[in-house]
């Protein structure tokens, strides 16, 4: 049963699985509600506790 | 300046040794690459030995360079990476992190003699024998247990991108030498422990081996030293990375393309057409994420481009990202299959291997070596940044000998091996093509002598660094100044 409809449904169109998930993650990515937050993410490396030392 | 009021400490022996060998091997690498370009350049260097004959030190060359010196910038710096963005100590320590290091030093040496004396399983990159494939497997396990766990006991909530990179290239090596490597050893019915059959034959055995080879392309040579590059670019340029957003579909983009591209190193071959077609579009869709990547490397000097000229650190850098933009140009070019029809089988890819691998993996992993021993050995700077300079300077000059010899070669002889008389017979034999070569090879060994003197420069400039001398204060401090 999972089996047939993994590869009667979902293999035959795994193009557009994976395209949807990466078009979520650009959704996720650019969402202006993120913005803010996933950017202040980039100052991790510069955050750095034993700096000079 | 501390966010933190107790500093994190970190582990920073086991980075020093992988260092030390990154630099090291390096070295004998690029040695072993310019001896066997001038093997072809000048047949006799071949000794009419067994044990130094191309057809053995061409592996010792290419696994010296992309795992012995790849591998250990690779343990070097996402361990240090990892700790210091997540502001955790090593896991497992310097005692599993003196486990990695050994065993692989150990592994290398193991692997190379076993290729000067005769042995190789035959699928390129992956040459070594069975029982050393499983010996590396669990170095290999070692290091994912260290970095996974370095991860998970960190206080930074979230896992910065390089980490990502990280991950997905020890991941996706794993997977990798596990299916490339499936072999059943002679040693089984009696035979040498030194053999063994891949279970993969004809054109199975083909298409695993180039999934294999261009994905260690993919995720060891691009996926690991894009973590570098989101790590160290940002740090030396000490300016977040130009958009964090970007490098999340940079990173996503990357790994849903790279791992379907290998199919084009096999165009007009016995794999089925659809394959090759399927190889040859994933390879043009790459164009987007590499790009997208080397724009968010390049534009993170935005408002501080004086540092290329200021600092020869972050020239390292900058410039491998420049490179990394030229050969991921180049490569998806080649994967279309009527410029693959040309390009294929001859010395153009050579050449646009070595664009991505002397400017791209090689100076990244300069510029990041460059930024790391004074940090390891706690001194302020380098010995002499005139120095890292000069490196830069006879690198690169050697790296567009080396190119463009290789592209004028390979271009000609491809053009040479399809050119027909009018009566339809082919104009030149095999041996005319290799005799105008000639001078192209020896443009190609100069070209890489070059580099082999810079990375010369550069241990010099690391064993005055880690004895504590300096040498042009004036230049160190005007650089520091600058930054």
């Amino acid at each position: 049963m999972l089996v047939a409809f993994v590869d009667n449904v979902l293999r035959p169109f795994w193009v557009l699985w994976v395209m949807m998930i990466f078009t979520g993650v650009v959704f996720y990515a650019y969402r202006p509600k993120n913005k803010q937050r996933l950017e202040e993410y980039g100052n991790i490396p510069l955050k750095d506790d034993n700096e000079e030392r | 300046m501390s966010i933190n009021t107790e500093a994190t400490p970190y582990c920073d022996d086991v980075i020093q040794k992988f260092t030390i060998a990154a630099v090291f091997w390096g070295v004998v690498g690029f040695l072993a690459g310019d001896f066997i370009a001038l093997q072809l350049a000048f047949p006799v260097l071949n000794l009419d030995l067994e044990w130094t004959s191309f057809g053995r030190l061409r592996p010792v060359h290419t696994s010296a360079v992309i795992f012995a010196f790849g591998g250990n910038v690779l343990f070097a710096t996402s361990l240090y990476i990892a700790q210091r963005t997540c502001r955790a100590s090593l896991f497992g320590g310097s005692g599993l992190g003196g486990f990695i290091f050994f065993n692989f030093q150990a592994f290398i040496v193991a692997a190379a003699l076993s290729y000067v004396l005769g042995f190789s399983q035959g699928q390129e990159y992956a040459e070594p024998e069975w029982w050393l494939d499983l010996w590396l497997t669990v170095i290999w396990v070692a290091y994912l247990i260290a970095f996974a766990g370095t991860i998970m006991k960190r206080k930074e909530p979230h896992i910065y991108v390089a980490n990502w990179f990280f991950f997905a290239m020890i991941l996706t090596i794993a997977m990798l030498h596990l299916g490339n490597n499936v072999a059943v050893p002679v040693a089984l019915f009696g035979g040498s422990w030194m053999k063994s059959y891949n279970v993969f034959g004809g054109v199975q055995n083909a298409m695993t081996q180039w999934w294999y080879g261009h994905n260690a392309v993919g995720f060891f040579l691009t996926a690991g030293f894009l973590g570098i590059m989101y790590y160290f670019v940002p740090k030396r340029a000490e300016r977040p990375v130009y958009s964090y957003r970007l490098s999340i579909v940079h990173f996503w983009a990357l790994i849903f393309l790279y791992i379907w591209a290998g199919p084009h190193h096999l165009h007009y071959t016995a794999l089925p057409d659809w394959a090759q077609t399927l190889g040859m579009t994933f390879s043009v869709m790459l164009w987007m994420p590499s790009w997208g990547g080397m724009i968010n490397g390049l534009m993170t000097l935005s408002g501080a481009w004086d540092k290329l000229r200021t600092d020869p650190v972050m020239r390292f850098l900058v410039s491998s990202v420049a490179f990394y933009g030229m050969s991921t140009f180049e490569g998806p070019m080649m994967s279309i299959k009527a410029v693959n029809s040309l390009s294929h089988y001859t010395d153009w890819g050579i050449g646009h291997v070595h664009s991505g691998a002397l400017g791209w993996v090689a100076f990244v992993s300069f510029g990041a070596l460059y930024y790391l021993v004074p940090k390891l050995w706690g001194r302020k700077e380098m010995y002499s940044l005139k120095l890292v300079g000069v490196h830069f300077w006879i690198a690169t000059v050697g790296i567009v000998l080396y190119i463009t010899a290789m592209w004028i070669s390979g271009i000609m002889q491809g053009l040479m091996w399809r050119a027909y008389d009018s009566l339809g017979f082919l104009q030149y034999s095999f041996i005319e093509t290799v005799e105008a070569m000639h001078p192209y090879y020896v443009i190609r060994a100069l070209g890489g002598l070059l580099f082999v003197i810079g990375s010369l420069v550069m241990v010099y400039n690391v064993i005055k660094t880690i004895k504590g001398d300096v040498a042009d204060e004036a230049l160190a401090s005007a650089a520091s100044g600058a930054r």
